[in-house]
C-alpha cells in the first residue's frame, strides 16, 4: 500500500503494553474479506433453509427459500450445529443463543409469509407444551394424532383438522397446508387469543371517570398519539416546528424534504390524537372546529379530560389537525415554559390508550423536571466515571420511569421517542420507557434543521410505515433437552417464559439464551419455536410462528464450523449493554475480550491442538470477530473516554434491539473509497432489446436501465493505513455518513462529486450530496439509495470532513476502529493481546481472567 | 321618638322592639327577641352627595360620626354613643358651629352615603359557574340568558366562565390562540394552594421570559381568566354557544356525575387569589344535586334516594354533614373576601340547597329556584339582578362591609332564624323589611264592588263568592276569583256595555299584581285562579284555618254557609298563635 496516511494526531488510543510479537499486517485476518466473500457468494444463488447448509452472513444480501425451516432473516443461532451436551458446549465457549427478528422485511425476491386462518378453532396446539403445529410434527395413528417435535407429546387431531395419511405417514392435504410447509407462518387467531385488560392497579397511576375494563380486549386498528414537548428548548432550535411539519407529511403525504413524493403512511383505519405538554398537559378536542385546548394541571393525579372525542379519524378531521400542527410552534413560542412534565404526560397517554393499546410517537427536548418522576438537574457525571457508582448513570434515576414503562407495555402501548436535547436530559431515565415498551429512541442533540431534518423525516416515516404489531407477547419453546434461560432486548418480562411488548416492529431483534437440560440425540434434529402473538395495525389478532430445526453435533469441529459469528457478536453486545447498569465499563470491556479469547482458546484446544503456541489460531467462522468486538469496545456506550451518559444510554438502547446486520454495520462502519470506483460499479446495467423476446423486458430499440442488477463496490478496512491523501472516502455507521476529503484531492474529483473544484471552498456545513450530471455523482447516489432501501428508507445524517480542516474528521477517525483510537488499541495490538491471553493459559495453565497481568492491563 | 315606620322608611331598619329593655335580665324575659331588620342599600333619592371620608371613633370601635353623637362644639369633641369614647374632631372640622354642621350630624341624615375619594380600584367581577348536566333545552335557555346578561353588564365589568359536569373546566378567556380551559377532576378535593398552582396563579409559575423578550404582561394571573366583558364578549358568546352537554355517559341506573363542589371550590379559589377583598359574584347555575366529589349531596347511584328533611332531622342523611362542612368552609372563604355567591337552580328535584345554603347566606347572594332554566321565572329573576339605576349603574352593591354597630349594653347575638325552608330564610335575610314580613305573613287584599280594595284577614273567612282576592306570599302572587265573579267572567259580562264597573273590578287586582311583580326579586310565580279550581290550593294553603275542625271549641261558632270556606288542616290558626304571643308578652311584663 503506497501513499498511506498516518492517523491524525487528535485521535487517541492505547498502545500495546510491553513487547508485542511482530505481526505482519498483511497476515492479519481482514473482516472485510469475510464480509465481501460471503456477499458475493449469495449474489447469484438462493439460500435453501433446510438444516445442514452454511448460512449466509447477516451482512450479505440473500434470497431465502423457506423449506419448512425459518429463514435466517427471522432467526439465527450462535451455532447451527448445536452441541450434543452441555459439556461440549462449555468446551467450545460459544454461548448458546438464538436471535429472532419476527417481523423482518423480506427480500423482494422472497415469497410472502403465508397467513393461515383456522377460524374459531384456532391453530392446532400441542396438548402438553402448547407448541404450534409446524412442518416438523409427525402424524401417527393414521393421522388421528400428531406428535410434537418439541416435547414428543401426541395430541389428538381436532375433527376439523383431520386428514388421512399416505403410506409415508404424510397427510394427504400436506401440499395445501402452508403451516406444514413453511417455517414462518402467520396464524389468524380468535377471541381466545385476545389480550386481557390488565387488572386494576392498586396504586392507580392515573384516574378515570369510568370503571376499568375487564376481560378480553377487542383488537382495534392501531391508535396513535403524537405527543410534543412544547417547552422552550423544543421551540428554540425549531425542533417543534420541524416535527409538526413532518407529522403532516406522515398523515397526509406530500413532498419530502429531499424531494420525494410520499403518500400517507398511517394504516387506513387508524385513529389519532395530539397531546402537548410543558408544565401542564394539553389535550385537544379535534372533533370540534374550535379545537379547544384542555389543560390538565394536576400532574400528580393525571386524568383524561375528554372521552370518545379524543381519538379522531385523521382524514375526516384533516382540517383541524393541520391547523393545530401549524399553530402549535407559534402558540407556545410566545410565552415558552422552561418545564417539562413528561412523566405525567406518559400517565395521560396511558389513561388515553388504556383499553385500546397503540403507538405513541413523542418529541422531547427537555429534561423532565416537573410532574411524576421529575428528575433533578445538575448531573455529577464526570465525578462518577470509572467509580463503583458509574453504573448508576446507566439506569433510571427514578424507578417510576420503569413502572410507567411496564404499565404501558401491559396495556399494549409502545412509546417511540424523538429526542432533541440541547443539554443533559437523562436518557437513562426517559429512555427506559422506550426500552420497556418496545419503542425506539431517535437522537438529534442540538437539533439543526439543515443537518438533521432529512434524517428525522426518514426515521419518522419508517416508524409508521414498517411492519409492526402491538399488544405483543412472545414465547420461545425448544425441544426436550434444551431450555430457554434468559432474554435480551427491549421488552417487559412478565414471567420467566413470556415477553411483553407494547409494540414490536420489523427492525427489532430479541436474543434468547438456551442451555442443555439433558444430552441431545445427535441423529435427530433439535427444534426451536418462537411464537409472537400480536395485533396488526389494521386490528387483526395473529400469531407469527417461527420454526427452526437444527443439526446436533458431537464434534467441536462441527460446532465451530457452523458457528454464527454475527449471532455471537449480537449476543455479546446485548449482554454488555445489560451489564452497564450493574458493572463498571472497564470490567465489561475486560470480560468481552476474555470471552473472545475463550472462544479462540476453545477452538485451539479442541480443534487445533497440534499448532504452535506462537501462532494465533482464529476459527474460520470467527475470522472477523475480533475486529467487530474491537468496534464494540470502541462504541459510544463502552468506550473508555468521556462520553455523556445520554449518548451512552441512547446508543445502548439501540444496540439492545438492533438485528445483527445493523449492529455489525454500526460497530464496524462501512468504508468506501470513492476516488477509484470501477466504471461499471453502482450503475444500472444498460441494455437494448434488438428483437422481441418474451424472456427480456422492454421495448425493442430503446435503451433500458436495469436497476435490479446494480453491482456494489467492495468495502475497505477501517484504518487510515489503507487511505491516500488524494482520495475521497465515505464512511457509514448507519446513523451518520461522512465524506472524508484528502488534502491532495484532485480538483476534477471534487468537481465531479461536490460541484466545486476548490478544496478550501468546499462547504463543511454541507449536509447533503448535490446531484450532478457526472458518473461519480450518479454512482455515489446509487450507492446511497441502495443502502437507504436496505435500511427501510432511513437516511443517515451527512457530513463533510476535509483532511486536517473540519470537526467531523474527529468522528470519522473514531469510526476507523482498526486504528489506535477511542481510548483503545489498534486492531493489530488487540489481536496481540488476545494471543497473549491464550498463550498465558496454554503455557501457564492459568484461567483466562485469572492473570493479574491481563486484569491489570488497560482492558 | 319617631314613628317606627318613618324610621324604617328613612333608614331601612325596623326593630322588633322600639323600646329597649334596659337590662340583660329584662331582655331575657322578652319573648319576642330583640333584633333588627336592616336594608343597607335601600335606595334613597333624598341623600346629599357626601364627597369626603367619614370621621370614625377610635379603634377598635370605629363607629362613624352620626346625628346621635353628643358633640361639644367649643371643645371640638364628640362622644361616641356606642363605646362612650371621647373623640376630637379632625382639624378640618374646626369651623363647625351649631348653624354650620356637616351633613352627617344633621338629624335627618341618620342614613348617609359617603362617596369615597378612593377610586374603585377593580371593576365588578362576575364569574359564571355553569352546570352542563342539563338537557339540551335547558342548556340552551341558560346559555341564552347568560349571553343576554353579558349585554347588561357595564363594558368594564370583568367576566369569567367555569363549566362543570363530570369534571370542572375553567375557561381561560384571555388566551387568544384558541379556546382553552383548565380541567379539574370532579372526584378530587383540591386544596386552595393546588388550585392556585394549577391555574398558574402563583407568582413562581410565571413563564420564563426569553432573552430579549419583554416579560409577558398577561401570561399569568387574573387577566387570563377574568376579563372586561367588552373585550371577551365575542369569544365568551362563542364558547357559550358551543357549550354542549357533559359528554360522559350516564348509565340508566345512575345520575349524571355533577361535581358542583369542585366547581365552586375552584371558583372561590380563583377569586380569592385574583381579586381578594374586591366586589365579585360567583353565579352558580345548577341543574341538579352534586353527585360527585366534595360537597356531594347524593351519590350517582339512582338506587340511593336523595335525603329528605326527615333524614336530616334523624341525622341519617349520608353525605349531609360533610357537605354542609364543605360548603360552609367555602362560604367563609368567599365572604372573607367580600365575594358573593348566587345560586340559581333549574331543576324539578332538589339541588341540595339545604347543604349549599351557607354560600349565598353568608355572602349575601341570591337564591333563585325554578323548575327549569327554560322558565321565564328563572330568566326574569336572573336578568333582574342586572337592572340599573338612572345613571346606568348596576343596583347591586359589591364588597359591602356590613358592620352592625350596637350601643354598649347590647351585642349582636346572631342571625334571625325562622322555621321555614332554607331558601325562604335566606331571602328574609336579604329582602327589605316589608318584603320579609310578607314572606312570614302573606298579605291578602280583597276587591269587591263599591268599596276600595282593602286588606283582609288572612283567614278562610275572607273567601267569599263575590270578591276577588289578591294574595301576595312573596314567592307567589295569586289572583283569586270568587265563584260568582268567576261565573260572570266566564259569561263575558266584562265585555258588555253597562258592566264597565265589573271590568274595572277585574282589572284592578291585575294592575296591582303587575306592580308587585315589577319590584320583586326573585320574580314571584303569578297565578290566576277561580274558587273551586285546582290552582286555588295556593290560596287555601296560606289562609289561616279559622274554620278547621278544631275551631269550633276555639271560637264557639262555626262559620255560616257561604261566609267562609272550611279548610282541613292540623295547623293552629294564626289568631290562636297571636293570642298566645300576646298572653306571654303581657305575662312577661307583669312578672
Ligand atoms: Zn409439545
Ligand atoms: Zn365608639
Amino acid at each position: 500500500m503506497q501513499n498511506h496516511i498516518p492517523q491524525p494526531p487528535h485521535t487517541a488510543g492505547l498502545g500495546y503494553q510491553g513487547l508485542r510479537p511482530r505481526i505482519e499486517p498483511s497476515q492479519v485476518p481482514s473482516p472485510i474479506e469475510t464480509i465481501e466473500t460471503d456477499r458475493q457468494a449469495w449474489e447469484e444463488k438462493s439460500y435453501m433453509t433446510l438444516p445442514g447448509a452454511h448460512v449466509p452472513l447477516s451482512t450479505s444480501e440473500f434470497a431465502a427459500v423457506d423449506q419448512g425451516n425459518s429463514s435466517p432473516r427471522f432467526i439465527r443461532v450462535t451455532t447451527w450445529n448445536v452441541p450434543t451436551s452441555s459439556r461440549l458446549a462449555s468446551d467450545c465457549a460459544i454461548p448458546l443463543s438464538v436471535i429472532v427478528q419476527p417481523f423482518a422485511d423480506l427480500d423482494p425476491r422472497e415469497e410472502e409469509i403465508p397467513v393461515v386462518d383456522f377460524g374459531q378453532n384456532g391453530p392446532e396446539r400441542c396438548g402438553r407444551c402448547r407448541g404450534y403445529v409446524n412442518p416438523w410434527c409427525s402424524w401417527v395413528a393414521g393421522g388421528m394424532r400428531w406428535r410434537c417435535n418439541l416435547c414428543g407429546h401426541e395430541t389428538e387431531v381436532s375433527t376439523a383438522y383431520f386428514s388421512n395419511v399416505d403410506a409415508n405417514m404424510l397427510r394427504l392435504d400436506h401440499a395445501q397446508r402452508p403451516e406444514l410447509n413453511r417455517g414462518t407462518v402467520d396464524f389468524v387467531v380468535s377471541e381466545e387469543y385476545w389480550a386481557q385488560h390488565p387488572p386494576p392497579n392498586i396504586n392507580p397511576s392515573y384516574f378515570s371517570a369510568e370503571l376499568p375494563l375487564t376481560g378480553p380486549k377487542q383488537p382495534l386498528p392501531m391508535n396513535y398519539i403524537f405527543a410534543f414537548d412544547v417547552s422552550n428548548d423544543a421551540i428554540e432550535r425549531g425542533f417543534l416546528k420541524t416535527s409538526c411539519d413532518l407529522l403532516k407529511t406522515v398523515l397526509y403525504g406530500g413532498t419530502s424534504l429531499d424531494g420525494q413524493q410520499l403518500d400517507s403512511s398511517l394504516p387506513p383505519a387508524s385513529q389519532v390524537t395530539i397531546l402537548t405538554y410543558d408544565r401542564t398537559l394539553h389535550f385537544y378536542d379535534l372533533n370540534s372546529d374550535l379545537t379547544p385546548m384542555l389543560v390538565v394541571a394536576d400532574l400528580d393525579e393525571v386524568f383524561v379530560p375528554m372521552r370518545d372525542r379524543l381519538f379522531v379519524d385523521p382524514v375526516g378531521r384533516r382540517h383541524a389537525i393541520e391547523a393545530l400542527l401549524d399553530a402549535l410552534p407559534q402558540r407556545f413560542a410566545q410565552y415558552p415554559s422552561r418545564d417539562s412534565s413528561l412523566g405525567s404526560a406518559l400517565r395521560g397517554i396511558l389513561a388515553s390508550l388504556a383499553g385500546r393499546g397503540g403507538h405513541v410517537i413523542l418529541f422531547q427536548s427537555t429534561l423532565p423536571n416537573t410532574g411524576l418522576g421529575a428528575l433533578p438537574n445538575g448531573s455529577v457525571e464526570p465525578e462518577l466515571y470509572d467509580t463503583d457508582k458509574e453504573k448508576t448513570l446507566h439506569k433510571p434515576r427514578d424507578v417510576s420511569w420503569l413502572d410507567v414503562g411496564e404499565e404501558l407495555a401491559g396495556e399494549g402501548i409502545g412509546v417511540s421517542m424523538f429526542l432533541a436535547p440541547n443539554k443533559y436530559m437523562d436518557i437513562g431515565s426517559v429512555g427506559a420507557v422506550a426500552n420497556q415498551t418496545g419503542g425506539e429512541l431517535f437522537f438529534h442533540p442540538k437539533f439543526d434543521f439543515n443537518r438533521d431534518a432529512v434524517a428525522l423525516e426518514s426515521q419518522l416515516q419508517r416508524v409508521v410505515r414498517r411492519y409492526q404489531g402491538y399488544n405483543v407477547k412472545m414465547k420461545f419453546r425448544c425441544s426436550s433437552g434444551l431450555r430457554i434461560t434468559k432474554h435480551y432486548g427491549n421488552f417487559v418480562q412478565s414471567d420467566p417464559t413470556d415477553l411483553d411488548f407494547g409494540i414490536l416492529d420489523a427492525d427489532k431483534a430479541i436474543v434468547a439464551d438456551f442451555e442443555h437440560s439433558s444430552s441431545l440425540n445427535p441423529r435427530e434434529y433439535t427444534h426451536i419455536q418462537c411464537a409472537t402473538l400480536y395485533t396488526t395495525v389494521w386490528g387483526e389478532r395473529r400469531v407469527r410462528v417461527i420454526n427452526l430445526a437444527l443439526q446436533v453435533a458431537e464434534m467441536a469441529g462441527n460446532v465451530f464450523q457452523y458457528a454464527d459469528m454475527d449471532a455471537v457478536f449480537c449476543r455479546f453486545a446485548r449482554e454488555a449493554m445489560v451489564n452497564m447498569s450493574k458493572q463498571k465499563l472497564s470490567a465489561i470491556r475486560e470480560e468481552l475480550t476474555e470471552k473472545c479469547s475463550a472462544i479462540m482458546l476453545g477452538y485451539r484446544t479442541k480443534c487445533a491442538a497440534a499448532s504452535r503456541t506462537s501462532q494465533l489460531i482464529i476459527p474460520e467462522a470467527f475470522k472477523a470477530f475480533p475486529a467487530f468486538l474491537l468496534g464494540l469496545l470502541k462504541s459510544k456506550p463502552l468506550k473508555g473516554r468521556h462520553v455523556s451518559s445520554d449518548v451512552r444510554n441512547y446508543t445502548a438502547h439501540r444496540i439492545l434491539s438492533l438485528p445483527p446486520r445493523d449492529l455489525i454495520h454500526s460497530m464496524y462502519p462501512r468504508l468506501l473509497a470513492l476516488h477509484d470506483l470501477d466504471e461499471q460499479v453502482a450503475l444500472p446495467q444498460i441494455y437494448t432489446v434488438d428483437t422481441p423476446d418474451p424472456g427480456v423486458e422492454g421495448e425493442v430499440g430503446v435503451v433500458h436501465y436495469d436497476y435490479g442488477q446494480i453491482q456494489m463496490p467492495s468495502l475497505m478496512r477501517n484504518s487510515h493505513f489503507f487511505m491516500e491523501v488524494s482520495g475521497i472516502y465515505l464512511v457509514d455507521n448507519e446513523e451518520i455518513l461522512i465524506f472524508w476529503v484528502g488534502s491532495g484531492v484532485s480538483p476534477q474529483l471534487l468537481q465531479d462529486l461536490f460541484g466545486t473544484d476548490d478544496f478550501m471552498s468546499l462547504d463543511h456545513r454541507l449536509h447533503y450530496l448535490p446531484r450532478l450530471q457526472t458518473t461519480l455523482s450518479a454512482q455515489v447516489h446509487n450507492i446511497l439509495t441502495k443502502r437507504m432501501s436496505s435500511r427501510g428508507g432511513r437516511k443517515p445524517k451527512i457530513f463533510v470532513a476535509r483532511q486536517n480542516h473540519d470537526a467531523a474528521e474527529i468522528e470519522f477517525s473514531d469510526m476507523l476502529v482498526e486504528d489506535q483510537n477511542n481510548g483503545a488499541m489498534s486492531y493489530i495490538d488487540y489481536l496481540a493481546l488476545i494471543h497473549k491471553q491464550i498463550t498465558n493459559v496454554l503455557n501457564n495453565g492459568s484461567a483466562l481472567g485469572g492473570s493479574a497481568s491481563i486484569r491489570g492491563s488497560p482492558w | 321618638m319617631l314613628n317606627f315606620e318613618d324610621v324604617e322608611e328613612r333608614d331601612g331598619v325596623r326593630f322588633s322592639w322600639n323600646v329597649w329593655p334596659s337590662s340583660r335580665i329584662e331582655a331575657t324575659r322578652t319573648v319576642v327577641p330583640i333584633s333588627a331588620l336592616y336594608t343597607p342599600l335601600k335606595i334613597r333619592e333624598d341623600l346629599p352627595p357626601v364627597l369626603y371620608e367619614p370621621v370614625a371613633c377610635k379603634p377598635p370601635c370605629r363607629a362613624i360620626l352620626n346625628p346621635y353623637c353628643q358633640i361639644d362644639i367649643r371643645g371640638k369633641l364628640w362622644i361616641c354613643p356606642f363605646c362612650l369614647s371621647r373623640n376630637t374632631f379632625p382639624p378640618h372640622y374646626k369651623d363647625i358651629s351649631n348653624t354650620n354642621l356637616p351633613a352627617e350630624l344633621l338629624p335627618k341624615y341618620t342614613t348617609i352615603e359617603y362617596t369615597l375619594a378612593r377610586p374603585a380600584q377593580v371593576p365588578p367581577v362576575f364569574l359564571f359557574v355553569i352546570d352542563t348536566c342539563l338537557d339540551e333545552e335547558d342548556l340552551k335557555a341558560l346559555r341564552d340568558a347568560i349571553v343576554i346578561s353579558l349585554s347588561l353588564l357595564p363594558p368594564y365589568a370583568l367576566v369569567g366562565l367555569i363549566t362543570f359536569g363530570t369534571m370542572t373546566q375553567v375557561h381561560e378567556l384571555g388566551y387568544a390562540e384558541c379556546t382553552k380551559s383548565y380541567v379539574f377532576r370532579g372526584g378530587k378535593e383540591y386544596q386552595p394552594k393546588q388550585i392556585q398552582d394549577m391555574l398558574g396563579l402563583s407568582s413562581q409559575n410565571r413563564a420564563a421570559p426569553r432573552p430579549g423578550q419583554p416579560l409577558p404582561p398577561q401570561s399569568f394571573g387574573a387577566s387570563r381568566f377574568l376579563l372586561p366583558v367588552s373585550q371577551v364578549e365575542f369569544q365568551l358568546t362563542g364558547i357559550l354557544e358551543s357549550l354542549s352537554r357533559d359528554p360522559w355517559p350516564v348509565a340508566t341506573d345512575k345520575r349524571a356525575l355533577r361535581c358542583t363542589g369542585v366547581a365552586l371550590s375552584v371558583a372561590v379559589g380563583l377569586l380569592e387569589t385574583t381579586y381578594p377583598n374586591t366586589g365579585a359574584r360567583i353565579m352558580l347555575f345548577a341543574g341538579g344535586p352534586a353527585t360527585e366529589g366534595p360537597g356531594m349531596v347524593v351519590s350517582n347511584e339512582l338506587k340511593e334516594p336523595i335525603r329528605s328533611h326527615h333524614d336530616i332531622d334523624r341525622d341519617s342523611a349520608k353525605h349531609y354533614k360533610r357537605a354542609i362542612k364543605f360548603y360552609e368552609a367555602l362560604a367563609k372563604r368567599a365572604s372573607n373576601n367580600g365575594h358573593v355567591v348566587d345560586l340559581f337552580a333549574g331543576c324539578l328535584d332538589q339541588v341540595g340547597l339545604q347543604e349549599m345554603k351557607s354560600l349565598p347566606n353568608s355572602t349575601n347572594g341570591a337564591i333563585v329556584l325554578s323548575d327549569s332554566f327554560a322558565t321565564s321565572i328563572f330568566k326574569q329573576s336572573f336578568l333582574r339582578l342586572f337592572s340599573k339605576d338612572d345613571q346606568g349603574h348596576l343596583q347591586m352593591g359589591f364588597n359591602a362591609t356590613f358592620d352592625v354597630q350596637t350601643t354598649k349594653e347590647l351585642k349582636v347575638s346572631g342571625l334571625i332564624g325562622h322555621s321555614i325552608s332554607a331558601g325562604k330564610k335566606h331571602i328574609v335575610n336579604e329582602e327589605d323589611v316589608n318584603n320579609s314580613l310578607i314572606m312570614i305573613q302573606p298579605t291578602l287584599m280583597s276587591y269587591t264592588f263599591d268599596t276600595p280594595s282593602q286588606p283582609v284577614l288572612l283567614d278562610s273567612v275572607s273567601i267569599k263568592h263575590d270578591v276577588i282576592l289578591l294574595l301576595d306570599t312573596f314567592f307567589h302572587i295569586l289572583i283569586f276569583h270568587g265563584e260568582l265573579i268567576a261565573q260572570w267572567r266566564k259569561q263575558g259580562y266584562q265585555e258588555q256595555e253597562g258592566y264597565e264597573n265589573f271590568k274595572e273590578l277585574l282589572e284592578l287586582p291585575v294592575a296591582d299584581a303587575q306592580e308587585l311583580l315589577v319590584e320583586r326579586f326573585p320574580i314571584p310565580r303569578y297565578i290566576v285562579c277561580d274558587q273551586g279550581g285546582s290552582q286555588a290550593r295556593f290560596l287555601l294553603s296560606k289562609l289561616n284555618p279559622s274554620t278547621t275542625h278544631m275551631s269550633a271549641t276555639m271560637y264557639g261558632s262555626t262559620a255560616g254557609a257561604g261566609a267562609g270556606q272550611a279548610i282541613f288542616t292540623d295547623d293552629v290558626s294564626l289568631q290562636v298563635f297571636m293570642e298566645h304571643l300576646k298572653r306571654l308578652a303581657v305575662g312577661a311584663q307583669t312578672n
